[in-house]
């Protein structure tokens, strides 16, 4: 047979009673009062923050992206490997325009292009 | 349909799939907010925030890695640690949950009310006395959708930690209880 200290700590980690260990709790007032005591904690917690705004759902879906500007399936890489892609573009046109503004101020110069 | 198909009909472009997703999670998800200690205001925007997030990152929900309810209370854990840090540099205090609590349990006789709201107030400040982690791995539990593997998966800790967790915090909340009913 538990003791009344192993049959509360099983009450306290809100694990099963044995048979015994049931039968126990009605007839010891010490277990019978921790039984009552988280009986009531559990009523307790069952009155806090349950209650859902009415709509709220609705909000939700209203506050998603608009369909089409963002797909769910999309991978996430997508906007950087194109921002990458642009910015390797950006640099080619750069290294171009670069090479263009030495050839014409070489020729504008005179000298062989 | 469970929750990982509806995922899949999320990331074909099947919104209502999405509506169901909230539908399924919101209650517990206000449930934690406020054991958590949030006003009703805050309450409705970190749930939307968790809700938008989750659907933002859908693509990234992987079911070999956890539930999607471990997934979501990962994500509503993380806005409300930011909010938190937010409501504390601007040094605010949060509503009384107790407060709200009562008011949508009106107890039938005066007797009762009072002791209603007696033990609503003391589990109120009973709460928010634990220490954080303490509070959170409680919670978690006590939404009922999270097993233990999966408190532990939010929190980031071993099993045995989320057990001794619990335990000292019911242990806490139950003796602040019956403490004061006696006094």
């Amino acid at each position: 047979m538990s003791s009344c200290n192993d049959i509360q700590e099983k009450i306290a980690r809100d694990e099963s009673l044995s048979g015994a260990e049931r039968a126990h709790t009605i007839a010891c007032e010490s277990c019978a009062a921790v039984i009552a005591d988280f009986t009531l904690l559990e009523a307790a917690l069952r009155t806090f923050g349950t209650a859902v705004p009415a709509g709220f759902v609705d909000r939700v879906m209203a506050g998603l992206p608009a369909e089409g500007t963002a797909t769910p399936s999309a991978p996430r890489r997508w906007v950087p490997l194109t921002v990458a892609y642009a910015a390797a573009v950006l640099a080619v046109l750069n290294v171009g325009g670069f090479l263009a503004n030495v050839f014409t101020a070489s020729v504008a110069l005179g000298g062989t292009p | 349909m469970d929750d990982e198909a509806l995922v899949e009909q999320i990331r074909r472009g099947n919104r209502e799939a999405f509506r169901l997703l909230v539908l399924r999670y919101q209650r517990p998800l206000f449930r934690f907010l406020g054991l958590l200690g949030f006003d009703a205001a805050s309450r409705e925007d970190l749930a939307q925030q968790t809700f938008l997030s989750a659907f933002r990152a859908i693509a990234d929900f992987d079911p070999r890695k956890g539930r999607f309810s471990t997934w979501l209370f990962t994500i509503a854990k993380r806005h409300a640690s930011h909010e938190r840090e937010r409501a504390h540099h601007r040094h605010e205090t949060p509503a009384t949950e107790a407060t709200e609590a009562l008011s949508r349990h009106p107890a039938p006789d005066p007797a009762e009310a009072a002791a209603l709201a007696q033990r609503v107030r003391l589990l109120d400040a009973a709460l928010r006395a634990l220490p954080g982690e303490l509070r959170s791995t409680f919670l978690l539990s006590q939404i009922n959708e999270l097993s233990l593997e999966e408190v532990a998966a939010v929190e980031r800790c071993p099993i045995g930690t989320v057990k001794s967790r619990i335990h000292r915090a019911r242990e806490r909340l139950r003796l602040a209880l019956a403490t004061r009913e006696t006094s």
